[in-house]
């Protein structure tokens, strides 16, 4: 004669299925059905440098906000490409390609680590931004409208990887943006340079005056 | 046992919302209190990243004609002869190109004025007929023009920072000024005048001219890609002088795209052609004649924007 199973036993069944179904989407990286609140970060904003325009006709024309307009396309592209926790793990949240044209659109998404993180993704525990500048020229048609800008990107942040290491990530880059019904979108990105330096940690010696420049403890 | 399943579990999901949490905050690395960032670069890595370049797209070949006009200082650009007449094809699919030379001094039919040197089109009925006479005689449908002067030549080359031209054979001509013996030049605008209107140092003249014309362009092309990938910023800059410095059926934006397209036309993928001619006379007027084996090159050119072979 077969025994009936106890109620809690498929309590319990039930309560595995449930946990599982909610690690698995915790670790797909859906962060719209996650079953807390993300936590909330302060949108990353380049610093605003230098402005310039360089007009087909003499007369140097004004081009409005296309300055402040490149500086919120790039600003949020940053955040995706290196402050979204998704790319220090994975790779960069899907709804950063919504910042490049449709021309751009495939090549970004086919080289979609290495515009951020690049062989970093994956390693990183924490990343916080150092400084940042961005540079605007705007190219003026001989109409006066704004055709195309260049975007030139200076951005370091240190982050800190899952091994213990501190590094620190130099970004230079210049990316072409061209209006398209309104926003300025990355329409190419001609040039982008990485260099990833170690930061070796050192004790402060106490009351020492420090920056003695010890290169003790070096990174492995 | 099953009580230890639930917490066990509990322990899971409670400690992966702690480390997505903790992981969610872009803020703070925080090195231990009692460390201090030395930052002794142990290891550099330079990357180089992702590159992508708008172009032009199209089924079909773009063809723009290049005129140099002879006009000076003061004189209109459109009405004087044109010195220097070149058909570029450019095939946007492979991303090749030929540059087509066509001798100034070619004797053609000139769609309402008879037949005459090419280069009285210009003078004839501006840029336009010149254009017309070009489609007649290869039946290539031209998409733009671009004119230029003396000034403008030399404007742009300078604004490129000069150019790096092979000078295959002597060139000591007194009414160029061109002064160059054979070898690797860097050249100014001036000199780069020099050298594209030299035609009194060659046994064929015009026709060696024609060549050592496009092969200018060729070396401008390296050095304005140089330039760009260098530094794409300067693209913007070269737009502006370029513009200033020609007279063009080119909208705007059509020429930002085409500088765009041109980053990404080797120059090893273009060929610089003279279509094939012999020198005569004309009554008392030397002329070039063109070749009837022209007619394949055009053919072909019209085709595929390229002509192969040299």
């Amino acid at each position: 004669m077969r025994r009936r199973r106890p109620w809690w036993a498929i309590v319990i069944a039930v309560v595995l299925i449930a946990a599982i179904a909610v690690l698995a989407l915790i670790l797909s990286g859906n962060r719209q059905v996650l079953p807390f609140e993300p936590p909330k970060r302060v949108p990353f904003t380049f610093k605003l440098g230098n402005t310039s325009t360089v007009s087909l006709k003499l007369k140097s024309p004004s081009v409005g906000d296309v300055p402040l307009s490149v500086q919120k396309t790039l600003s949020d592209m940053y955040d995706g490409l290196f402050l979204d926790p998704h790319a220090w793990s994975t790779a960069p949240p899907s709804d950063v390609y919504d910042h490049f044209t449709e021309a751009a659109k495939p090549a970004a998404q086919q080289d979609g680590t290495s515009l951020g993180l690049g062989s970093l993704t994956g390693t990183i525990k924490t990343l916080k931004v150092d400084s940042s500048n961005l540079d605007v020229r705007v190219l003026v048609d001989p109409a006066g409208h704004p055709t195309s800008a260049m975007g030139l990107v200076q951005f370091v942040a240190t982050a800190q990887t899952k091994t213990g290491s501190t590094i620190r990530i130099t970004r230079k880059a210049q990316y072409l943006l061209e209006n398209v019904n309104g926003t300025w979108l990355v329409a190419g990105f001609p040039k982008t340079t990485t260099t990833v330096d170690r930061i070796v940690m050192s004790p402060v010696p106490t009351g020492g005056s420090g920056g003695s420049g010890s290169q003790s403890g070096s990174g492995s | 046992m099953a009580a230890a399943s639930v917490a066990f579990l509990v322990l899971v999901v409670g400690a992966l919302v702690v480390v997505r949490a903790k992981t969610g905050t872009a803020e703070s690395p925080t090195p231990a209190p009692s460390m201090t960032p030395v930052a002794t670069p142990l290891t550099i890595e330079p990357v180089q990243g992702a590159t992508f370049v708008p172009a032009l797209q199209g089924k079909r070949p773009l063809f723009v004609l290049v005129l140099g006009s002879d006009a000076r200082p003061g004189q209109g650009i459109d009405k004087e002869r044109a010195d220097s007449i070149h058909i570029i094809g450019i095939n946007l699919k492979t991303r090749r190109a030929t540059i087509l030379g066509i001798p100034r001094d070619s004797w053609v039919p000139i769609p309402g004025h008879g037949t005459d040197k090419i280069n009285a089109s210009l003078s004839d009925g501006g840029p336009l007929l010149t254009v017309k006479t070009v489609e007649a005689l290869t039946g290539i449908h031209i998409d733009f023009y671009a004119i230029t002067s003396f000034v403008g030549l030399t404007n742009m080359v300078n604004s490129l920072g000069g150019v790096n031209v092979k000078v295959t054979q002597p060139m000591h001509d007194q009414y160029s000024r061109a002064n160059f013996d054979p070898g690797t030049h860097h050249m100014n605008g001036k000199e780069a005048l020099e050298f594209a209107r030299d035609r009194h140092s060659f046994l064929s003249g015009d026709l060696t001219r024609s060549k050592n014309q496009g092969a200018l362009m060729l070396d401008a092309l390296s050095k304005f890609q140089k330039n760009f990938w260098d530094n794409p910023i300067r693209l913007f800059g070269t737009l502006k002088s370029v513009w200033l410095n020609i007279r063009t059926s080119l909208a705007a934006p059509i020429l930002y795209r085409l500088a765009l397209t041109a980053t990404q036309v080797k120059p090893s993928d273009v060929n610089n052609l003279v279509v094939p001619a012999t020198t005569g006379m004309q009554g008392a007027e030397s002329v070039v004649f063109i070749d009837p084996s022209a007619k394949a090159l055009y053919a072909q050119m019209k085709r595929t924007g390229t002509i192969s072979g040299s």
